[in-house]
This record gives structure tokens, sequence and C-alpha cells, in this order.
């Protein structure tokens, strides 16, 4: 069947299973139990942006979920707010509970954040134990209202399933949309590998804080379901710490990075102890032992099994088939068949003469050490400018400042008229400058045409609600971006590749990737550290035409390079360094007879090198 | 004392080795050559037992080695300089090195002492940044120490997976000066490199790797004067100044 016309049918499907289920299991236990269920997959969902998609561990979720359930609760039963006000409350202040925690971890990751999570979950709980007279303390907030839809309360479990049913579906939906935007792009992106996001464009400070609050506001709103269902009664104690490991055994269970995967997670252990009690006193150790031993046999979760399964791969396909990108994609790949498309050629008019990048008295150090010691050096616009010296010299120090990533010690960057010194590298990005780095810094999990994607963030707009709901601009700029990315691989040869995880690409075949990445931000100047290290005399011999195609396009480029058959053959001018001092600067011809610099670096061999 | 018999090593579904024979006799320094993505480097963590081969069989003075461990084969006297270094980077220079030495049985302090002395003759950099952090290390260094851990193990047959990677020109030369040096007092080794031709000039022996599978193996020499090997791995300078020539005449103003 095609999708086009199954997609409806299946929602129509999904809309009658969830119309008949309360009536299929009649047990008004079981039916809380689905309710509880739905609190914490919606909770999961949280954390599977914070974690699965953004890459950071956060051990808060619970108080998250507390956040929303008392200030629904605390609204509802004292200040008799009607229990949808409470439900956007508990969404909102939980989300801005998740900035308060974002911002002061921004410069943490790993155990240390993971710390700082766990404080901050345990202060919340402790506000939550002793402002009495806000939350009632541990006696707890009893007979919290149930929602009404007109005069019907929706207060027994059947009908409130309904209520939870729709929302985990919404949610699930806009969190899977999430993923496959520009926004859950940048997400990805920091998780890969957060330098290069930084580089890319992202402005990680931005999209952490985001997912911080879009993670604790979808457990806010799990909090709210809780809170309005089950016993109508909720206390501090059942948000503790300890929750908040079982929302992460949860998450991580249905698979790190599957919005599905944490839903079925979720429900699978919420239920699992319901069924084992049978066991009596043995339950919940067959249900630690069932955790640990998903855990080992499938590290990756649930969703990870489910994914290498070749039914839902072929699942997948069929989905797709069809789909605006899918198309796009192939229509290009058609037109690679007939005619490879020439990069178009920048004039190169009145503005392509005299300098694009300033640098004076440059320095870093670090403690005593000078890695780079007041440079003055300037870059030609339309030139490919190499910049040599030693191991140690100081090259990719430069390289760094010149991208934002090191803070000059002291010294002036200015690019084209703008001061860039101590930017950040977003900023700088979005100035036009862009980057490459020594040991290849890709997005390594994500596809390459993702990569590519991501390389455009500073090139786009598309900000959290447009990338959930998808409007027709949102589209409009998501092809265009899309087009980019393919005439791109296209220019440096990676078209057929654009779904291959750019891990598994060869080294040599990386490398091109990250140029790709970089070059499709429409950088000015472009930055690349060692691009042939580690490429083979045929593959060094391809960079050099594709270094001079890029020149032709009007882009500037600053080469930090060993080959010296690339270096004194691609270079218009080059700058060498030692010790972080600038000791010569000319031509290639002048360079390779110049005393000092063959005895500092090139050695008696070039020749032959 | 290295004999690599039809080696078929996968990554998932994906077979990097297709059937990869080759020996490496006492003394010799064996050159492994070929592109990116054909096979060098995973055949180096085959033979360290960093991977497992599917098919084939891998012997080491007259044992087999095919399934033993990672650290019993660094045990049984193979050491590995692995691409990129891999040095510990939160430990100083000494540690590292002194870390290298760990696959030798009750080694006396006097002769650590002395091999380190060795090392330290080997690369003086070293020695003056004996108590630095690895990561304080520039490149170069970085590699002059992954070099020295190597040594430090004491090994029989030393693999080095693209020593001059990174590295400025005159480093490089002093690197395959270095290995040549290491050779001469007694440690054989099979090299891998991307910089065809430096290898060459130091190597007895070559084997050259297409996706897979070998395609040449001949004395170094000949290597240097096959003309397919000239095209292929070593004729990069001629090529790119004939290209450059080629840009000068089409863009006579740059």
């Amino acid at each position: 069947m095609n999708p086009r016309t199954a997609k409806p049918l299946l929602l129509v499907a999904l809309a009658l299973a969830v119309l008949v289920f309360p009536w299929m299991v009649s047990s008004s236990y079981w039916l809380n139990m689905v309710n509880l269920a739905i609190g914490f997959s919606v909770a999961c969902l949280g954390l599977n942006i914070v974690l699965g998609y953004t890459g950071q561990l956060s051990l808060a979720q619970a108080a998250f979920w507390g956040v929303g359930a008392y200030t629904s609760a605390i609204l509802t039963t004292r200040l008799g707010m009607p229990v949808w006000g409470g439900m956007v409350a508990a969404f909102v202040v939980a989300g801005l509970f998740g900035v308060l925690l974002g911002i002061p971890t921004l410069k943490l990751t790993g155990h240390y954040l993971a710390m700082t999570t766990i404080g901050f979950g345990i202060i919340l709980q402790l506000i939550l134990i002793n402002a009495i007279w806000l939350t009632n303390g541990s006696d707890g907030i009893p007979k919290i209202p149930s929602p009404s839809i007109g005069s019907l309360e929706l207060k027994d479990p059947s009908t409130f399933f309904y209520i939870a049913a729709f929302s985990l579906v919404l949610l699930t939906w806009a969190s899977i949309r999430l993923k496959d935007s520009r926004v859950g792009r940048a997400f990805m992106a920091i998780r890969e590998n957060e330098m290069a996001a930084e580089t890319t464009g992202v402005d990680s400070t931005y999209y952490k804080v985001m997912a911080f609050a879009l993670s604790a506001a979808y457990g806010g709103f799990g909090g709210w379901l809780f809170a309005h269902s089950g016993s109508h009664y909720i206390s501090p104690d059942t948000f503790s710490f300890d929750q908040s490991v079982v929302l992460l055994a949860m998450a991580v269970l249905g698979g790190n990075g599957s919005a599905t995967g944490s839903v079925v997670g979720a429900v699978l252990l919420t239920m699992a102890p319901e069924v084992l009690r049978f066991l009596k006193d043995s339950y919940m150790m067959v249900y630690a032992a069932g955790i640990v031993a998903v855990m080992i046999f499938l590290p990756g979760g649930i969703a990870s099994l489910v994914r290498t399964l070749p039914v839902s791969q072929r699942l997948r396909e069929w989905w797709h088939t069809g789909s605006k990108a899918a198309q796009q994609v192939e229509i290009a790949t058609d037109v690679t068949a007939r005619a490879r498309p020439q990069p178009a050629v920048l004039p190169v008019g009145a503005g392509s003469t005299g300098t694009l990048l300033t640098v004076k008295g440059l320095a870093k150090y670090f403690g005593g050490l000078k890695a780079v010691d007041g440079v003055d050096m300037e870059v030609r616009r339309g030139e490919i400018q190499a910049l040599i010296g030693p191991n140690g010299s100081g090259k990719t120090t430069i390289l760094n400042m010149l991208s934002g990533l090191y803070v000059p010690t002291t010294g002036d960057i200015v690019l084209d008229g703008t001061p860039i010194t101590g930017q950040k590298p977003h900023v700088i990005t979005s100035h036009g400058v862009a980057r490459t780095f020594q040991n290849i810094r890709l997005f390594s999990a994500l596809t390459v045409l993702d990569n590519v994607m991501i390389g455009q963030h500073s090139r786009s707009t598309t900000g959290l609600v447009p990338s959930i709901f998808q409007p027709a601009s949102q589209q409009a700029e998501e092809a265009a971006m899309r087009k980019k990315a393919l005439d791109m691989l296209d220019f440096v040869g990676l078209r057929g590749k654009e779904f291959a995880e750019a891990k598994s690409l060869p080294y040599g075949r990386q490398r091109v990737l990250e140029l790709a990445r970089a070059l499709v931000s429409d950088p000015k100047l472009l930055l690349l550290d060692e691009p042939a290290a580690g490429l083979n005399a045929a593959e060094t011999e391809a960079l050099l035409d594709l270094l001079f195609q890029i020149q032709d396009q009007g882009i500037t480029i600053l080469l930090v390079e060993h080959d010296m058959s690339l270096v004194m053959n691609v270079s218009d001018h080059i700058t060498v360094l030692n010790f972080g001092k600038k000791i010569a600067e000319g031509a290639a011809e002048e360079i390779e007879k110049n005393q000092e610099v063959i005895d500092a670096y090139l050695g008696t061999e070039v020749g032959n090198a | 004392m290295l004999k690599v018999e039809g080696i078929e090593t996968w990554y998932g579904a994906i077979q990097a080795l297709k059937g990869i024979s080759l020996e490496v006799q006492q003394g010799e320094i064996v050159a492994l050559l070929g592109a990116n993505g054909a096979g060098k480097s995973t055949t180096i963590k085959t033979i360290t037992g960093m991977l497992k081969p599917a098919k084939g069989r891998i012997e080491f003075l007259g044992k087999d080695i095919t399934s033993m461990e990672a650290e019993d084969i660094a045990e049984a006297g193979i050491a590995c300089v692995p691409e990129g270094r891999r040095i510990f980077p939160g430990l100083s220079v000494s540690d590292n090195l002194m870390l290298g030495a760990t696959p030798r049985h009750n080694p006396s302090k006097a002769d650590l002492g002395r091999d380190l002395e060795r090392v330290f003759h080997l690369f003086p950099a070293l020695k003056e940044f004996e108590d630095r952090l690895g990561w304080q290390l520039s490149g170069g260094q970085q590699q002059m120490l992954a070099i020295g851990r190597g040594l430090m193990s004491g090994a029989k047959l030393l693999l080095m997976d693209e020593p001059s990677l990174g590295l400025a020109p005159v480093l490089v030369q002093e690197v395959f000066k270095v290995i040549k040096a290491i050779n001469k007092a007694g440690t054989t080794i099979l090299l891998v490199e991307q910089n065809a031709r430096m290898a060459l000039l130091i190597a007895d022996r070559g084997y050259v790797l297409e996706t897979g599978r070998l395609t040449l193996t001949d004395t170094a020499a000949d290597l240097l004067a096959n003309e397919d090997m000239k095209a292929h791995y070593l004729g990069a300078h001629a090529h790119v100044k004939e290209a450059r020539q080629r840009r000068h005449r089409a863009r006579p103003s740059v």
C-alpha cells in the first residue's frame, strides 16, 4: 500500500484502538496503572530530549515531575483554578525550573553534570517538604480535582485515560517531529560533538537550556497527569531521587534517543512489577535482574533491537517512500546522472582585493607556556595562505583563536572590517568563518546529509515551535537546505552516501565530509587544520584540485598543513611560525630557500618528503 | 617471525579484510602500503588482537596467536604504536613510558631505567618534558611518546600505524631515522604508512593493499621503481607541480 493513503488509515486505527481500550480493560486498577504509565512515559519523553537527543545526563526528572504535579495541585485546590489551567501552568512552571537548572550546568558535562542535577532534585524535594505554607509539607495535598469537559467530570480512570492517551500521542508526535528538524539536529550535534557544533554555528548554550526547559516541561506535564488521576493525592516522597533513577532506567532501557523507545521503556517498567507480583517476595529481585539483563544484552535499549530487525528496516523504507526528503534526494540523483552541475563561480569583482583578515599582536598563554606570542598576520581576500611551522609552534592555537574556541590573551582579530576577537564560535561562524579539525570532528552517529544540514545552521532560522509544527515556511527552508546540502555533497564527490552514518565512511572521505560541512555555511574565510593528514598521494592530489575549486568560488583559505607537496603548490602566501612567533613570511619560492625555515621546519629533504 | 595466513576480518556486515597473507622475517622492516580504507589499520588491529578474524591464522614465533587476547599478544612480544598516538593524556610522560613496559615479566629496575634512558636518548624532547602531562605535548611530541612507549615493552616485533601522521617535515625525517635506528638495534618492524616513499626508503620489503586484498609485494627497491606504484602512491609531488602549472596558465593573475 502507498504510505500516502496508509498513514491516515493508521491514524484512524490508532484512534479506534484508544477508544475501545478502556472497554477491553475493565478493571479500574489496571486502568489506573495504565494512566500512571502514561504519566511516566511523558516524563521519559522529556528525559529523552535532554539525554537521548542532546546527550546531557539529567537525574532531576522526578523533581520536574513533582514541580508539575504540585503547581497544578496547588493552583486547583487552593486557588480554584480550572484543571486545564493547571495543566498549562504545570508545563510552563516546570519548563522555567528547567531553565533554572540548565543555566548553571552549562559548563558541566558527564558525572559533574549528573551530580549537579541530583543536587537540584534533592533541593526541590526538600522545598516540597519544608515549605509547608505552600505545599502542606509531608502531609501532601489530597483531593486534587479531576479535569472536566463541559459538565462531564473525567473522574474515573477510563475517561481520564482518553486525556492521558491523547496527550501521550501528541507529545510523542511532537518529540519525533522535533528530532528531524533544525532544532533537533542542533540538539544532536551537541550530543555528538559539542566543540564541532559550536564552530558549525550552533549556540550550544542556547540549545542546551532549551533542551533542559523542554525536558522539564514534559516532566511537568507528566506530573500533571499523575496529580489529577489515580489517588488524586500527592506527597513529596513520590518525587525523590530514586524516582529520577527509575525514570532514567525507563528512558535508557527503552532506547536512548528514541521517543517511542522511551514510551515502551516507561510502560514496561511500570507494568513489570505488577505482572511479577505473583512471585511474592522475590518479585523485585526478578524485576531488577531483568533490567540488568536487558542492559547487558541490549546496550542500545529495546529501540536498538527493533531498529536492527530487517522487518523494521523495510517498514521504515516504506514509510519514507514518497516523503519530500526522499523525493528531493531522488530528483537530485537523476540530475547528477545526466550532468554534473558545475559549482557557480562567484564573480571575482571589485571587492575581491585587499585584506580579509587582519591579526595584530595575537597572543595566547597557557599558564607560563606562551603558545602564541604576539603574531601579526594578514590574509588577503581570495588567496590561499598557509600557516606552517614545527609541531607545537602555535598553528592550531591560532586557528582556535580565529574560530573562537580560545579567547586570546591579547591581540586583535578583524574579519572584513568586523572585530571578532574573543567572540563565541557560533557568532564567528555567522560572521563567515568556517573550519575543519586536525583530528576529524564529525557528528559521527548522524548521517552524511544531516552533517551537512547542520553546517547550514547559522544560515537558517527555524525555531522550536515551527520545528515541531512544520508549517510551509519551515518546509520551504528545510527543502532549500536539503538542496544546498545535496549540491555540496555533489561538489565534493560524496553523492550517493547521503544516508550513510558519518563514522562509516573511510578516513579520507570523512575529511571531505568535514570540509563539505564547513563550506556549506557560506564562509568568507575557511580555516583548514591539516586537511591532507592521513591522505595518500592520489587523495592529496584530489584535495589540491578541490582547494583550487573552492578558491575559484571566491572563498579565502587559511591552511595549516605539514604536507609540503600540498603547501608549496597551493599557497599564494606562506607564514612560518616557531615557538609561537612568526619567523618568516612570503611566497612559496622564498620560504623554500629561507635558511631559518629549513633549519626549524623543512629539513633537508624537501624535494622528496 | 610473524606469519599471517588468509585472514578475513569483518566490521559487522562489512568485510574489511578479504584474505590477507603476509610474512615478516626477524630483523626486517616491512612496509604495509595502500589507500584509505584498504585495510591497513584493520590488519594491524587483527594482528594485535583488537579485532578477531573470522577466518585465517596468525602465527608469531611459531605459536598460533589467532584467538589470543590483546594483552596476551602484547605479552608474547608484539607491541603497537597506534594510529593517532593514543597516549594517556592525563598521565605524565614518564608514566606513559613506564606503562609501555606493562607486558614485561618482572623487569628489573635497572633494566627499566636503562630502556628509559635509551628512549630519552632517541627523543631528547621527552626527557625535557618528563613531568609534563600527555595532553600538554604537541602532536609531534605525542608521536615520539607513543613510539617510546612501544619501545619500552621490550617487544621483538613493533607494529607502527602511520607514525608520520601530522608531523612537520623535519620531524618526519627524524621519525624515519629513529625507526631505522630501532631496527638496527634489533627490533623487527611492520610499518603502515601513507608516506609510501619515505617508508620504502627505510624498508626491506613492502606489501600493497587495495580494498582488503594484497595486490602487490616486492622488495622496497623494486617497489620504488615500480611504475604503478609511482603513479598511485609515490608520484604526488610531480603531479602536484603539474597541477600548479596548469593553474598558472589558466589564471595568470594568481
